[in-house]
């Protein structure tokens, strides 16, 4: 499952996407909120 | 808000993991490695939470409109850690019953897994709902983190305590853990919600979303589904070892108790090192796609060094494999949660942070869910009881 996942991601382009570097404390806050 | 509401609130968090862990870490081994209880059944049973989570919306938007006695959140996050205590209490004395008494004993296993998971959905979109009415919007990011680190240490620090208490198992020093547990959780829970809520507070409620809208949010966005998909399947290969990895050390190196509820230990803590390594060190230097694919890797590698380590039967594979597992985990975690945020304008981040949950929600479930039945499958395929380590760590491949 792991290795369809990690070629999946190679074909997802990103470069359309926003480009943020959000916080540690914003990505935690994230991880904590889910 | 100061800093002691904070440390309240994180006791909150703490109460209910503290509950938690001697049923994803001590429970889940003895119900399949001692008790004999098919896998798949007890993946079922931890799973209740997660499958229970969407109801948070629900619950959430009932309480926003339903005060008791001028308290918005304070009932309802007291019946939550009650109910999930007391129910997570009850775990182990409903899974001795199922190995005596199957039929009787799997009912009462199902209702009191029931009011544990229904417990933990209340408690918890409670007292973050608390968190936010208490916080100013530029300190909720700051009040969650510190929540979230001091759950993350609890869920060690018990680990470590619980381990140490069970040194030689019996049935009645089990039960005895998950009443220290439950009580422990309870006082925390008192210390941590008395008077913390003012009462008949103004707060600005914000919009809650349901997993639906989250999800249609996401899948409107071509790009944005892939990735959608691509983290079902991370996540549900990564987290759904939960269930399996204390009942495969002690299959397939005859761990103790003690041993293999540390692993929880050792899988938490290699999560937070690498969270925080990535989130302020090599995200300066690296990526987020690049930092996803490096967490994918080491995390593959972590699985396949813990399967290894049962088919070569090396114990000293198998814990260094386990906290590269957790530490492939942290880098994973926050780079593909960045993505993801990346993804979306700033007006939906609440609709793609709502989806992440789904993710890890429907993920835990379903990935230990199909771990627990592709054990039982191969071990029913290879027929023997010596085969079992080695089906065991065939799953651990796949």
């Amino acid at each position: 499952m792991l290795c369809v996942a990690l070629v999946m991601l190679r074909r997802i382009d990103v470069s359309a996407f926003r480009s943020e570097q959000p916080s540690l404390t914003q990505l935690i806050a994230v991880v904590g909120d889910a | 808000m100061t800093f002691l509401k904070n440390i309240r609130l994180g006791l909150l968090h703490v109460a209910v993991a503290v509950s938690l862990v001697p049923i994803t870490g001590v429970l889940n081994r003895i119900m399949i490695h001692e008790l004999g209880i098919l896998a798949t059944l007890v993946a079922g049973l931890i799973i209740v939470p997660h499958l229970l989570s969407p109801a948070q919306v629900w619950i959430g938007q009932y309480s926003d409109n339903h005060p008791l006695w001028g308290y918005r959140r304070t009932p309802y996050i007291a019946a939550g850690i009650v109910l999930c205590a007391g129910g997570a209490t009850l775990t182990p004395w409903a899974a001795l019953l199922m190995a005596a008494n199957f039929w009787p004993g799997l009912l009462v296993a199902v209702l009191v897994f029931l009011v544990w998971g229904v417990g933990f959905n209340l408690a918890v979109v409670s007292y973050l709902s608390l968190a936010s009415d208490l916080s100013e919007e530029y300190q909720r990011s700051r009040t969650i983190a510190v929540m979230w680190f001091m759950m993350i240490t609890s869920v060690i620090v018990t680990a470590i305590l619980a381990g140490r208490a069970l040194d030689e198992y019996s049935p009645e020093k089990l039960t005895q853990v998950f009443m220290t547990s439950g009580a422990v959780s309870l006082v925390l829970g008192i210390i941590g919600l008395v008077g913390l809520e003012p009462r008949n507070a103004k707060v600005s409620l914000d919009t809650r979303h349901s997993a639906a809208e989250a999800i249609r949010a996401v899948i409107a966005k071509p790009e944005a589904r892939r990735f959608f998909v691509y983290l079902m399947l991370m996540l549900a290969a990564i987290l759904g070892q939960d269930v399996l990895l204390e009942p495969f050390g002690a299959q397939a190196f005859n761990m103790s108790v003690r041993e293999t509820t540390q692993l929880t230990a050792t899988w938490g803590g290699a999560t937070l090192v690498a969270l925080l390594l990535q989130g302020l060190v090599l995200s300066r230097f690296m990526s987020k796609k690049a930092g996803a694919t490096l967490g994918g890797i080491l995390a593959s590698l972590g699985l396949f060094l813990i399967g290894l380590s049962g088919v070569i039967a090396s114990q000293a594979l198998f814990v260094p494999a386990i906290a590269l597992l957790g530490f492939g985990t942290g880098i994973a975690t926050t780079t593909n949660l960045a993505l993801m945020l990346d993804m979306t304008t700033p007006e939906q981040v609440g609709l793609f942070i709502g989806a992440w949950g789904v993710a890890d929600s429907a993920a835990r479930g379903l990935g230990n869910l199909l771990a627990g039945a592709v054990r039982d499958l191969a071990g029913l395929a290879l027929g023997s009881a010596s085969a079992s380590a080695m089906s065991r760590s065939l799953c651990w491949k796949v």
